[in-house]
C-alpha cells in the first residue's frame, strides 16, 4: 500500500499536476476610543416640607423612596450627595445646640449615610435611563435659639465612572 | 522486485504522457502561493475620541493595505468587542439605544461605508474588504466607529480590526 502511494505521488509530480499550497495571512489594527458624553441627573420632587418639629425630635420622608434621582444623560455615573447649613443651624454628625443632622438612604435607615457639607458617594452606579429612589431624614438640634423656619439644601451631583 | 517494476512502469507511463521523452519541461515542484499583507501606517493603530451616539472616523485613505505576496488574494475584515463595548450591526445600533452597543464601518472610496461584522464561530472574518487584491497591489481604506448611544463607563476602549488575506483559488 505504501509503495502504491509513493508511486502515485511520483506520477502526479511527473505528470505536472501542480499541487497548490495556499497560504493566508492576518493583520490587525488597534483602535482606541476615548468616549465622551453627557452627564445629567434630575431629582423629583425637589422639595419636602417637614412641617413643625420640636427641638430634639426626628423625622424623615419615609421608607418608600419619596425622592427619585434619574440619569438623563448618556453616561453612567455615580451620584454624590451633600447638604448645606441653614441660616441658624450647623450641619453635624450628631444633634447638638443649633446642630442638626441629615441622613439619606436608598433602602433602610439602618444603612443611611450621614450627610456633610462636602460631597460623598451615595449611589455607586446609575446607568443612563435608570433611576433610584431615596429618602431624607432630619434630626433636629437638641436645642436652639430660634423658632424661625430653616431651609436645608441637599445637593446631588453626578460623577462619571 | 515486482513492486519496483510496477512503480517504474508507472513512472515511464507518466513521463510518456507528459511528453518528457520528447523533451518538454516537467514541473517537479508544487505551486506555492505566498500571501503577505502589510498595513501602513505601521504599527497600525488609531486613537480617537468619540461622543456617545456619534461616529468618529479616519480619513478614507488613512490605511493602505499592500499585497506583498506572489498571488492575488481576497481580504476580509472583522472587529471584536472591547472590554465594555459590545458589537452590534448597524440596523440594531441605529434603531435602538442599547447600553454599550457599538458598531463599525469601513470605506474604500470615502463615500460608501460598509458595516464590519465580528468573526464567525470559527474565528473567521465575515466581511469582505476587497475581493481581489492582485500581487503587488494595494488598496486604501478608512475606519469609522459608532460610539454607543449610552455608556456604562467612560473608560477608554480598545479593540482590534482584524484582517485576513486568503489566496484566490
Amino acid at each position: 500500500m505504501k509503495e502504491k502511494i509513493v508511486a502515485l505521488a511520483i506520477c502526479l509530480a511527473i505528470a505536472g499536476v501542480a499541487i497548490p499550497a495556499y497560504a493566508s495571512e492576518t493583520a490587525t489594527i488597534t483602535v482606541t476610543v476615548t468616549p465622551t458624553g453627557t452627564l445629567s441627573i434630575s431629582v423629583t420632587p425637589t422639595t419636602y416640607d417637614f412641617g413643625n418639629l420640636a427641638y430634639g425630635s426626628e423625622a424623615n420622608t419615609g421608607t418608600t423612596g419619596y425622592f427619585t434621582v434619574s440619569n438623563d444623560g448618556t453616561l453612567a455615573c455615580k451620584v454624590q450627595i451633600y447638604a448645606s447649613n441653614t441660616a441658624n443651624w450647623t450641619l453635624g454628625s450628631s444633634p447638638g445646640y443649633n446642630i442638626f443632622v441629615v441622613n439619606a438612604t436608598t433602602s433602610t435607615w439602618a444603612s443611611a449615610i450621614t450627610l456633610t457639607t462636602t460631597a460623598q458617594d451615595f449611589i455607586t452606579s446609575l446607568n443612563p435611563g435608570s433611576s433610584q429612589t431615596f429618602d431624607i431624614g432630619l434630626k433636629m438640634p437638641t436645642s436652639g435659639d430660634t423658632t424661625a423656619q430653616q431651609s436645608i439644601i441637599v445637593t446631588l451631583q453626578a460623577v462619571a465612572i | 522486485m515486482q513492486k519496483k517494476a510496477v512503480a517504474l512502469m508507472l513512472i515511464i507511463t507518466a513521463l510518456f504522457l507528459q511528453g518528457v521523452l520528447a523533451g518538454d519541461t516537467v514541473n517537479f515542484g508544487s505551486e506555492l502561493k505566498i500571501i503577505e499583507i502589510d498595513i501602513v501606517p505601521s504599527p497600525s493603530s488609531w486613537t480617537t475620541t468619540g461622543e456617545t451616539g456619534s461616529s468618529t472616523s479616519t480619513a478614507a485613505n488613512y490605511f493602505t493595505l499592500y499585497n506583498n505576496g506572489n498571488g492575488a488574494c481576497i481580504v476580509k475584515i472583522a472587529v471584536n468587542n472591547s472590554a465594555n463595548w459590545i458589537y452590534t450591526d448597524w440596523t440594531t445600533y441605529s434603531s435602538s439605544e442599547n447600553l454599550n452597543y457599538f458598531t463599525a464601518n469601513f470605506t474604500l472610496d470615502g463615500i460608501t461605508w460598509t458595516n464590519i461584522a465580528t468573526k464567525d464561530a470559527n474565528g473567521n472574518p465575515q466581511t469582505i474588504l476587497i475581493d481581489n487584491l492582485p500581487a503587488g497591489g494595494n488598496v486604501t481604506f478608512g475606519i469609522k466607529i459608532w460610539v454607543p448611544k449610552l455608556l456604562s463607563t467612560i473608560q477608554d476602549q480598545q479593540f482590534e480590526i482584524y484582517l485576513k488575506a486568503e489566496a484566490i483559488l
